[in-house]
């Protein structure tokens, strides 16, 4: 198989139809799982009560809105530099779906911080540079759609997204370098979890459910923006 | 535990129950939108031959 073909939008295109459905369903069952385990297996914790359970989605929205960025970021770096059209239009369409988790993980931890710390927000340094990943969402998001023309839009797109790589690392070791009222990492790297093994099962679950539902929602986003951008119809009646 | 003490979620129903809310709404809104922006693709004139029938073959 030739895999160089599908750099093509229009051979990607019917691949993506293809590939949507082998990731939306196991998304599906894998979000039921996760929260079965989370609130049916799970125990209260004993110092936050059933408070944490917001744990289950705050944690994999937080992540899953940092790792799209790098995604994003990637694919945009790669559209511009080898002129790919097809990944420029990845990284638009994994921008929203990475605005919207990272908009989820403020709100949820919004709704955690109000009973655990007494505050819905405080301008600490995992709060702040969070908001401003999403602000870097935002600001992507809102230069694509002022330039007109798509191959500009990409490019002004890609420096946005690069230069704002940065913050990435920024949000994941703020808990580290600064005090913060946030608690720190739940899973580290190296070293064992500082949560109960059913409560990891329950968050690791979602986690992997919001990656299939990321894939799928990207790769159906992604058709669309084809078919806007590339209205040849030869192209894609051809496969 | 019975389903009302589950609901309940031992005083902090209002701040889970509002996340997975929050969750359902911003899910539930994105596939919503990504359909009906299909959708409107499929359907405007000049532009329906040029979809696939289906999902591709």
């Amino acid at each position: 198989m030739n895999l160089y073909k599908y750099a093509s939008p229009a051979a990607f295109y019917s691949l993506a139809g293809k590939l949507i459905p082998w990731f939306a369903i196991p998304a599906v069952v894998l979000f039921a799982a996760g929260l079965y385990i989370g609130f049916f297996k799970a125990p209260t914790d004993f110092q936050q009560g059933d408070a944490y359970r917001i744990m289950f989605i705050h944690v994999p929205a937080a992540w899953m809105g940092m790792m799209l960025y790098v995604l994003m970021a990637l694919y945009a770096g790669v559209g511009w530099a080898f002129n790919a059209r097809l990944a420029s239009m990845m990284a638009s369409s994994i921008s929203v779906t990475g605005a919207l988790f990272t908009l989820l993980s403020l709100i949820t931890g919004s709704l955690w911080g109000k009973p655990t710390w007494g505050t819905w927000w405080v301008w600490d340094a995992r709060l702040t540079s969070t908001l401003i990943l999403l602000f870097l969402y935002v600001g992507f998001l809102s230069l694509q759609a002022a330039i007109d023309e798509p191959k500009r839009a990409d490019r002004a797109g890609a420096v946005l997204a690069i230069v704002g790589v940065v913050n990435v690392p920024i949000i994941y070791f703020s808990v580290q370098w600064w005090n913060t009222l946030h608690q720190g990492a739940t899973i580290r790297i190296l070293g064992k979890p500082s949560i109960a093994p059913v409560m990891l099962a329950a968050m690791l679950t979602m986690l992997a459910a919001c990656w299939l539902y990321s894939v799928a929602v990207t790769l159906a986003r992604v058709r669309c923006i084809i078919m806007e951008r590339e209205l040849n119809a030869s192209l894609i009646n051809d496969n | 535990m019975t389903w009302s003490e589950f609901f309940h979620m031992g005083g902090y129903a209002y701040y889970v129950w509002g996340s997975y809310l929050a969750t359902l709404i911003i899910i539930g809104g994105e596939v919503f939108s990504l359909v009906r922006r299909k959708r409107k693709l499929a359907t405007q004139p000049g532009r329906a031959s040029t979809l696939p029938r289906g999902r591709a073959k």
